[in-house]
């Protein structure tokens, strides 16, 4: 599968999809003006890539803010992951700021929504 | 109604297609003059005026506001009051750039004269001072001598209008307000619109009673609003309440982008208007726009019950729009105000009025609570 990179703009993230080493990777910020449009081609890869993953799938959460129509796409991708963590070993590392209590929040949260393994890693 | 409210709704009600007022009040350093003057240029972009007029409204803008960074009494303004400030107004066809800062008492006879003298000088006066200053004068600290205020008087056309207002024997507060008329004599409207001196102090006295910061009244886009994050990124430091403030100004703001309706000029822009208050203890962000009253009564359901939930119950409810695939739009499940309650703990503020009997004026103000 061929690798899916997207450079960030002031209202996209950073995006990262290397199926060869089943490591995905969202940075920066995410308050696209129509979330499905930015999304929908990344939750399609996944899905193309859920049908034959990895042995073991990092899902690397970066994103330093996302507004809340990202959130929708962000558990739809986070859907497709618990899909293959039925079969496969997955994990989801989300990082956060120390001084963002609601980033750290929102991890705890949706650890438990999700059957995924989460690592939450707080950074400076 | 209270104040607060009835301000939004007293400066927006008049708004018509590429109306545009943004007002800044704080210290201002270079970077947020670059970020003002960014922000002004995805504005003019828009605006239907030709690009020589654009590059003379950029270019005095740029000339007022290095002004500020240059001109303002140097010692440090702990107090809000008494810090700059920087309107950008445009109606019909008149763009103004008005500013106010601290200077120093004892440089007030020296600006008045010069200021004075700019405004005898007519447009050939005014290209021969130019180039004497410039030959002649030796360029001082302060930078650029008085260039700057006869380029804008030059650019513009117009006379330099200005106030100073002594605060203490050692300080006054400078007004200016220039005035940049967009179109030919000949195809302009007769219009005695103005934005007029005492508009800016009045507007300044408002605001500093009031404790607000920023505030726009315009086109809301995407390219907007970006840039006012921008703004407020650089003023604040990162902390915990500017980390909430952020989050919430996007949901607010991008509530408008999507669901305002512009009542007035076509449906491809759409008119609000957005402001933020700096309290000691907390931070209020207000936003206003024209919302069709079929729409208006749904909305006042939805927040009414959303106001109405504890933080457990909140919790379910984000949870639920969330996993439910089949509702995307975050704004009509409320998915953007269950966000903001939950952020800031406080209740979602609103507020309806009547325009007519298909349009009504929506207000929301939110609380952020500053944080140690």
């Amino acid at each position: 599968m061929q690798p899916y990179i997207k450079d960030a703009t002031a209202d996209t993230p950073q995006v990262k999809l290397d199926a060869e080493n089943g490591i995905f990777e969202f940075s920066k910020m995410s308050l696209p003006e129509d979330a499905v449009e930015f999304y929908t081609p990344i939750i399609n890869w996944l899905s193309e890539y859920a049908k034959n993953p990895k042995s073991k799938t990092e899902f690397l959460m970066k994103l330093e803010y996302f507004n809340t129509a990202s959130s929708k796409q962000l558990i739809q991708m986070l859907l497709v992951l618990q899909e293959i963590a039925t079969q496969n070993e997955v994990i989801v590392k989300w990082y956060y700021k120390d001084i963002d209590e609601d980033l750290q929040a929102l991890g705890e949260e949706y650890s438990q929504i999700i059957n995924v393994p989460f690592e939450l890693i707080e950074t400076k | 109604m209270s104040t607060q409210n009835e301000f939004l709704y007293q400066r927006f009600k008049d708004i018509e297609k590429d109306d545009l007022e943004y007002i800044y009040r704080g210290n201002i350093t270079p970077k947020l003059v670059m970020n003002i003057l960014d922000f002004a240029k995805s504005n003019l972009a828009k605006a239907g005026d030709t690009q020589k007029i654009k590059s003379k409204i950029y270019y005095i803008m740029g000339e007022g506001l290095q002004n500020i960074t240059r001109h303002q009494a140097e010692k440090e303004v702990s107090d809000l009051d008494k810090s700059a400030i920087i309107v950008i107004h445009k109606k019909h066809y008149k763009y103004y750039i008005a500013t106010g800062n601290l200077m120093n008492s004892n440089e007030e006879q020296k600006l008045t004269s010069k200021l004075d003298f700019i405004n005898k000088l007519d447009e050939t006066g005014l290209k021969e001072y130019s180039k004497e200053i410039r030959l002649t004068t030796e360029f001082s600290e302060r930078g650029g001598a008085s260039l700057g205020l006869i380029e804008m008087a030059k650019k513009s056309g117009n006379k330099l209008s200005y106030k100073i207002e002594p605060i203490d024997e050692k300080v006054s507060y400078f007004y200016l307000n220039t005035e940049i008329t967009t179109q030919n004599s000949e195809n302009t409207p007769i219009d005695n619109y103005e934005y007029s001196l005492d508009d800016l102090i009045k507007t300044h006295n408002f605001l500093n009673k009031n404790n607000h910061i920023i505030s726009f009244k315009g086109d809301f886009n995407q390219e907007n609003l970006l840039s006012l994050l921008t703004i407020l990124k650089n003023r604040m430091s990162e902390s915990t309440t500017s980390i909430k403030l952020y989050a919430v100004m996007v949901e607010l703001l991008q509530n408008i982008v999507k669901h305002a309706d512009s009542f007035h000029g076509g449906q491809d822009w759409k008119a609000g208007i957005f402001n933020i208050a700096d309290h000691e203890d907390k931070y209020t962000l207000s936003a206003g726009n024209y919302i069709k009253s079929n729409s208006s009564k749904i909305l006042a359901q939805r927040l009414d019950a959303l106001n109405s939930l504890t933080h457990k119950e909140l919790t379910k409810e984000y949870n639920r729009i969330l996993l439910n695939s089949e509702t995307n739009d975050p704004i009509t499940t409320g998915l953007g105000i269950i966000d903001i309650r939950r952020k800031c703990g406080s209740k979602v503020e609103y507020q309806l009025i009547k325009v007519n009997n298909d349009i009504d004026f929506l207000t929301i103000n939110i609380d952020v609570n500053k944080t140690s």
